[in-house]
């Protein structure tokens, strides 16, 4: 004789099975189930239930695999007069899978299309550079301070001077210059900004022709693996001391890659310089 | 004929209820008394959850004195729409079904249309 029902052997061994049977079933869920056959049986079987009588209880219950079916959505769910099935909830899943996958895949496009954009290899400083005026560059004097090569000029209080320098497009992207970037040193000679002008074509692979001869526009656009002029135009306004120089050795650009608008920082390659006047000449 | 005892079950449990809350075994005894409508008395406690996920029908724990405690399963107002449409639509199902099974169709239309001839 036994306690309960459910510690019959034939009652634990239909449990055991039952346990197993729901093992692919949420544990809470698998859990209230038992819970509930488990009160069924001791409701219907006396403690002391004979073989026979406790045999075709677990007969009319159904054999736990058939319940596990049940529980698991064989078909019951239809039985329900309102509230989602498991075939609604599983159609909402799959209709938000089908609008979460293409917002996934345009994320992930628009991710990888910034990635592209902003570790494109900016506008780099190729070599060919220069003063834009002859009695400047007539007047060059170049120098080596700390290992960094100096090229300066003196100023031409308020007259208009200028440099040119060669930039190369080494992206794979066409690269769109707009200007200097606001705040950013602009030229060597002035104060009060200055002008920058690219040159609109490139002559032969690398080579955008003599610098003097070309026509300059802003906004330019650089194709990949093509080179330009970048010309920087100035008057000179800042009255520095003889003896003393003001340069810069790179320019801040605001350029358009793509979809993109971002600050390039071209080296270069040396400094620029002026070198100051006899203060007394600058206001005389 | 398995799909739509399956289909029935839900409702007959929640008119069982509409008259008193019962526990599991109580209502299994009342639906194996309407012959056909259980194919295993185990089938009613998934469809229990099952209601009471979608809001048809609670469940508390009832200790009485002498008696061990039982869970038993209640009715809800949501419940209680939800049968009366049921009941709504099942007359009008069943009228249009046994017209067609007795090969009247005329009837069946009718009875589609919710006008008996």
């Amino acid at each position: 004789m036994t306690k309960t029902a459910h510690d019959h052997p034939l009652v634990r061994s239909y449990l055991r099975d039952l346990d197993e049977a729901l093992r692919g079933l949420p544990p809470a869920q698998a859990r209230e189930l038992r819970e509930q056959i488990t009160a069924h049986l001791d409701d219907e079987l006396a403690p002391d239930a004979p073989d026979d009588e406790i045999t075709a209880a677990l007969r009319r219950l159904g054999s736990p695999a058939d319940l596990a079916a049940e529980a698991g959505g064989a078909g019951i769910q239809a039985a329900a007069p309102a509230g989602p099935s498991r075939q609604a909830i599983a159609r909402r899943r799959r209709r938000r899978l089908a609008v979460l996958i293409p917002v996934v895949l345009v994320a992930g496009l628009v991710t990888g299309y910034l990635v592209a954009v902003l570790t494109a290899q900016p506008l780099v400083y190729n070599g060919g550079a220069g003063w834009w005026y002859p009695q400047d560059a007539s007047r060059v004097v170049y120098s080596n301070a700390d290992g960094v090569t100096q090229t300066t000029v003196p100023m031409r209080w308020r007259q208009r001077q200028g440099l040119f320098v060669q930039v190369y497009n080494y992206s794979g992207w066409t690269q769109t210059v707009l200007g200097f970037a606001p705040g950013t040193a602009q030229s060597p000679g002035s104060l009060y900004g200055a002008q920058l002008g690219i040159s609109v074509r490139e002559y032969a692979h690398g080579w955008p022709g003599v610098p003097t001869a070309q026509r300059y526009a802003l906004p330019v656009s650089i194709p990949p693996g093509q080179s330009r002029w970048l010309r920087v135009l100035w008057t000179s306004d800042i009255c520095e001391t003889s003896g003393a120089s003001i340069g810069i050795d790179q320019l801040t650009l605001v350029v358009r890659v793509g979809w993109i608008t971002r600050h390039e920082v071209v080296a270069l390659g040396e400094g620029w310089f002026l070198s100051g006047n006899n203060q007394s000449s600058c206001y005389s | 004929m398995t799909e739509l005892r399956r289909g029935v079950l839900g409702p007959c449990v929640l008119a069982l209820l509409e008259v008193r809350p019962r526990f599991g075994l109580e209502l299994v005894r009342d639906l194996s008394a309407a012959d056909g409508l259980l194919t295993s008395d185990g089938t009613v406690y998934p469809l229990l959850n099952r209601l009471r996920d979608a809001g048809l029908v609670t469940s508390q724990w009832r200790d009485a004195e002498g008696e061990r405690a039982r869970r038993y399963y209640s009715i809800t107002q949501a419940g209680r729409a939800s049968l009366a449409e049921f009941r709504d639509d099942w007359a009008q199902f069943a009228a249009t079904v046994g017209a067609v099974l007795h090969h009247d169709l005329a009837q069946a239309s009718a009875a589609a249309k919710g006008r008996p001839r």
